[in-house]
């Protein structure tokens, strides 16, 4: 069996104009990146702009395109830095997790369909907690955490892609799921946590 | 890439732990008209370059054709070389004195008739052949005219070129008016007034110099010195046909005015 193109083959033959690789490429990364931008700007509305801004720039750097890293290394780098402009025009005014709509619509996609009742309430409580005490983290604490989770980089490509060090990183992400899991406990969620 | 250490191990644990909960949360995405709209970005980013790739080679042939099609037109208008500097006009006078007998050869020149179309091919060079020798000896004429008046004559005078306005001149005047000048210059006493008439005829295509005007306006400006302001007049009356826009000196300004006002 053929194994899948890899990200920067993938982006290799954009490159060369295969739009369909492209279309590949999107649709392994759209959910992550979105995800990576919505928790970084908050809002909806802000993030699709973000987002938008993001992949607009993937797509008029093709042709300089050279595979130096991961493309996810470089997708994310991107976003990271499409996140820092954003907050240059818009300052930061409150983080928060989501509104109420877009959580609620967040854990409905979540629970699984044949999952006892009980058991679904629970892990969307658990789920809703988690991003609560995600978005109280400090920026950098929840952007390794982010980076991590969304685009499965290294240490080494967080640091890459944020300009910090290794052991910088590694101490952010200890303290940002330190953090998180007492958030979990304080909240009565650590069994539930542990159990996943 | 590095094993992990302990510590990390342990980070990791942590991590995935906490992993499937925020998994469970963590499933929004972009909607799809955004989808739409980057898809179709990336699809007109592709076709652009493609546009951008088909259009060079098009671009530039018609490019290189644009150039070479000018340099083509420079290069043959360089060719066809203006009349050069009208060299007679400063000695129009004292060839009008010594220069009769030349100009009566020239006028016998004149006189032959026209040069059927159907022959202009092979008559051509021999008439200009004819004129040639003709420019010659009026030249030597006038040369040494000039040495008999004045010994500081200018150089540029001793030396004239030939003139090819004055062949276009003659290729295209009617045979019969140059006949009849031919034969009032032979009839009449007044036979320098005759060929200063005739050289004022020929003059106007003479006077086109290939100088810049500014070389012309220097000549005119001699001529006014010398004190041949009839000629100066004249001159600058084909000076100003030539270049209507052109801005004169001083002096001459004041000659076109006093022209304007008394033609005589």
């Amino acid at each position: 069996m053929d194994q899948p193109a890899s990200d920067e083959d993938l982006m290799l033959r954009y490159r060369d104009g295969d739009v369909r690789a492209f279309e590949d490429l999107y649709a392994r990364h759209r959910g992550g990146v979105f995800r990576y931008v919505l928790r970084q700007v908050g809002f909806r509305s802000a993030a699709e702009e973000v987002f938008q801004e993001v992949w607009t720039n993937i797509i008029s750097s093709r042709a300089r395109y050279r595979v130096e890293a991961r493309f996810a290394t470089f997708l994310y780098r991107v976003a990271h830095n499409c996140v820092i402009d954003h907050f240059r025009r818009k300052p930061p005014l409150q983080l928060i997790a989501l509104d109420d709509d877009e959580e609620e619509e967040a854990m409905q996609v979540a629970a699984p369909q044949q999952e006892q009742p009980e058991r679904a309430v629970a892990r969307r409580q658990t789920a809703r907690q988690l991003l609560r005490a995600l978005a109280l983290l400090p920026d950098e604490q929840r952007e390794a955490f982010l980076l991590h989770e969304e685009g499965g980089l290294t240490l080494e490509e967080i640091a890459d892609v944020t300009g910090v060090g290794r052991e910088t990183v590694k101490s952010r992400l200890r303290y940002a799921l330190a953090k998180l899991r007492q958030e979990l406990n304080g909240s009565g969620m650590s069994h539930e946590a542990d159990v996943a | 890439m590095k094993p992990m250490s302990p510590e990390e191990q342990e980070l990791e644990e942590q991590r995935s732990r906490l992993s499937g909960h925020y998994r469970a949360g963590s499933t929004q995405e972009p909607p799809a008209h955004l989808d739409a709209a980057i898809l179709a970005a990336a699809r007109r980013e592709v076709e652009r370059s493609r546009f951008a790739r088909n259009w060079h080679l098009p671009a530039s042939i018609a490019a290189v054709l644009v150039i070479g099609v000018s340099l083509a037109l420079m290069t043959s208008e360089i060719e066809d070389p203006l009349p050069p500097p009208d060299t007679s006009a400063g000695v129009a006078a004292g060839e009008a004195r010594q220069a009769a007998p030349a100009l009566a050869m020239k006028q016998e020149s004149l006189a032959r008739p026209a040069p059927r179309p159907g022959i202009e091919r092979e008559s051509r060079p021999s008439r200009e052949r004819s004129a040639r020798s003709d420019r010659e000896a009026d030249t030597r004429q006038n040369s040494a005219a000039e040495h008999a008046d004045s010994a500081t004559a200018a150089p540029s005078v001793a030396a004239p070129a030939p003139a090819p306005a004055l062949q276009q001149f003659e290729a295209v005047a009617p045979s019969e008016s140059i006949a009849q000048q031919k034969s009032a210059l032979a009839d009449s006493a007044q036979g320098k007034r005759a060929t200063a008439a005739l050289r004022k005829e020929a003059a106007p295509s003479s006077a086109t110099p290939a100088d810049a005007p500014e070389e012309w306006l220097k000549r005119i400006g001699d001529l006014l010195r010398n004190g041949k302001t009839a000629q100066a007049r004249e001159q600058l009356a084909e000076f100003r046909k030539r270049y209507p826009a052109y801005r004169l000196p001083e002096t001459l300004r004041e000659l076109e005015a006093a022209t304007k006002q008394d033609p005589q």
